[in-house]
């Protein structure tokens, strides 16, 4: 195996076992981009330098006192809404042009904390709205989309270009490309991981969160990125615990809910097919499982499409509608159009959510944890705007996307998606979890336990059969 | 009534939508609207859509969310 087929935990014990330094897992990572991401597109800049520097310094690090911890030493990725003091945070878009970021992230001040070697920043859609990301290809079939807005975290991670990326999540912008691209990424609960020095798309629904191999991986990473952040007024106050410190417990003993209403409804069947498998699998490995209905699931989508629009336009302004502002005809349209919701929608959709989160509470006093699909359809195809079912209903590729992912952004519940398996045309397929506030621990063990019983987690996609059958990606500068 | 005379009626009424979307773009302090006036419309008519279902709740006197802290109450 080469270093840079070694998911997190793997990396993080060859580097403290001293039998892999970080300067020749870096190397190894830089390669393998320079082999494949001329196909997949993932990267928007490779901070080459920077990264070896700082991977030369880890060594030295931990050849005096040892690793600091799991991310001591092993490449990251950020999605390009991250600020990195002294660089462009391109998020997507020409109107970017000329942007310089003064300070760093808190995200990027934990992991430089933490000892993670930064290389690279990676393809989100433009400003994080929408679910396509243009110019990344998914790694499991180049004529599909990895999905997005974090896009080019989910691909960079599927295809072996470092095995953590950072992304974000406002309507399933990491658990929507996560699902596509069969890896595992992880939603927290709003406010957990600070957004100090993220590109907001809207505020009260902007989450940060990982994107990695496996629910253990993940749980290293919010290990060092979750807790509180005095200057981010939307962090949390809560300590973060040990995402770690519950990963053994297997299955027994958790009730899982199924929902019986809204996350089967109008899903493709092959996605349905392989959820009901992987919740089958979860009740052999000793979970009970009862069927719930969601409370007021078919009313959320209105509502955080809503609160979702009027931030971004509040967080925009005019800038999209000046000439030559540099955002693209799509994302400007979006934008002018969300302009004119009224303010009394906007507050009529903040307490639909108030109501909305009470009665998801009251859920969980029945079940400890939910399971379904994380995203209705399979990716879609490269430059498409719909997804076509196999009964020939045709959808939106946004709303394909992004509804059954909304519920845990509406009510800031924490979600995970882990892979569990394909559909007949070969495309990753996501088993979504989702819990009660602050329950990370308990949402990852799961993951965890599905991960010990299944192996999906651990395919890879065959790059090389897939550039001979499919070709190269757009060589054209998409936005960002 | 002729397929001309639909035809026609329907081209009138799409173009007078445009106006009024240009207008209620300008009152809103957008000045320059975006050149293709299909996809504001279509994202327009979602938004109203999205309006329509929430005028259809019964929200009582609840209060909105705590934006920072949705998950609080």
């Amino acid at each position: 195996m080469e270093p840079f087929e070694l998911a997190l935990a793997e990396a993080a014990a060859s580097i403290a076992a001293r039998e892999l330094s970080p300067v020749e897992l870096l190397e190894s990572v830089l390669a393998r981009v320079a082999a494949v991401d001329g196909s997949v597109g993932a990267f928007v800049e490779l901070m080459e330098d920077r990264a070896r520097a700082a991977a030369r310094q880890a060594q030295e690090e931990i050849v005096r006192a040892g690793p600091r911890g799991p991310l001591h030493g092993v490449p990251v990725t950020l999605k390009d809404l991250y600020d990195i003091a002294g660089l462009r945070t391109g998020a997507g878009s020409r109107a970017r042009d000329g942007h310089v970021a003064t300070a760093d992230a808190a995200v990027t001040e934990r992991l430089t904390r933490a000892g993670a070697v930064l290389f690279g920043r990676v393809r989100t859609h433009e400003f994080a709205l929408g679910s396509t990301t243009p110019g990344t290809r998914n790694p499991w079939t180049l004529r599909h989309v990895p999905g997005g807005s974090s896009g080019g975290s989910a691909a960079a991670v599927a295809a072996r270009m470092g095995p953590v990326s950072m992304g974000t999540d406002t309507g399933g912008s990491i658990r929507g490309p996560a699902a596509h691209c069969g890896v595992s990424g992880l939603k927290p609960t709003y406010g957990r991981v600070s957004t100090r020095g993220v590109v907001p798309l809207a505020w009260s629904q902007d989450h940060a969160g990982p994107i990695a191999r496996t629910a253990e991986d993940v749980a290293l990473v919010m290990n060092a990125v979750a807790g509180p952040d005095p200057h981010d007024p939307a962090c949390a106050d809560a300590a973060a615990p040990d995402f770690t410190a519950r990963l053994h417990r297997g299955a027994a003993g958790l009730t899982l809910g199924v929902p019986s209403a809204f996350f089967f409804d109008d899903c493709h069947p092959d996605v349905e097919a392989r959820v009901r498998e992987a919740i089958a699998a979860l009740r052999d490995a000793g979970a009970r499982v009862r069927e719930v209905v969601p409370p007021m699931a078919e009313a959320i989508f209105a509502a955080h499409m809503t609160i979702l629009a009027a931030e971004a336009a509040a967080f925009h302004g005019d800038r999209p509608h000046r000439p030559g502002s540099g955002y693209g005809e799509g994302l400007t349209a979006t934008l002018a159009a969300a302009r004119l919701i009224p303010a009394t929608d906007y507050v009529t959709a903040q307490r639909l959510r108030t109501e909305v989160v009470r009665r998801w509470r009251g859920l969980f006093g029945q079940v400890d944890l939910l399971v379904a699909p994380a995203v209705a359809a399979p990716a879609a195809r490269y430059g498409e705007n719909t997804v076509r079912f196999p009964d020939g209903r045709t959808e939106p590729v946004l709303t394909a996307n992004a509804r059954l992912n909304f519920p845990a952004d509406f009510t800031g519940f924490p979600s995970l998606s882990v892979p569990c398996g394909f559909t007949r045309e070969r495309l990753p397929v996501g088993l979504q979890i989702i819990g009660p506030p602050f329950s990370e621990p308990e949402v990852l063990r799961l993951g965890h336990a599905y991960q010990q019983v299944t192996d999906w987690a651990r395919r890879a996609p065959d790059l090389t059969a897939a550039y001979n059958a499919e070709g190269a990606a757009p060589a054209v500068r998409e936005p960002g | 009534m002729t397929d001309s005379h639909i035809a026609g009626g329907r081209a009138r009424a799409a173009a007078s939508a445009d106006e009024d979307l240009a207008a209620l773009l300008r009152a809103a302090g957008i000045d320059h609207p975006p050149g293709d006036p299909k996809p504001a419309a279509e994202a327009r008519a979602m938004f109203r859509r999205c309006a329509e279902r929430l005028a259809r709740l019964d929200l009582g006197d609840t209060p909105p969310a705590t934006v920072f802290a949705p998950w609080q109450r």
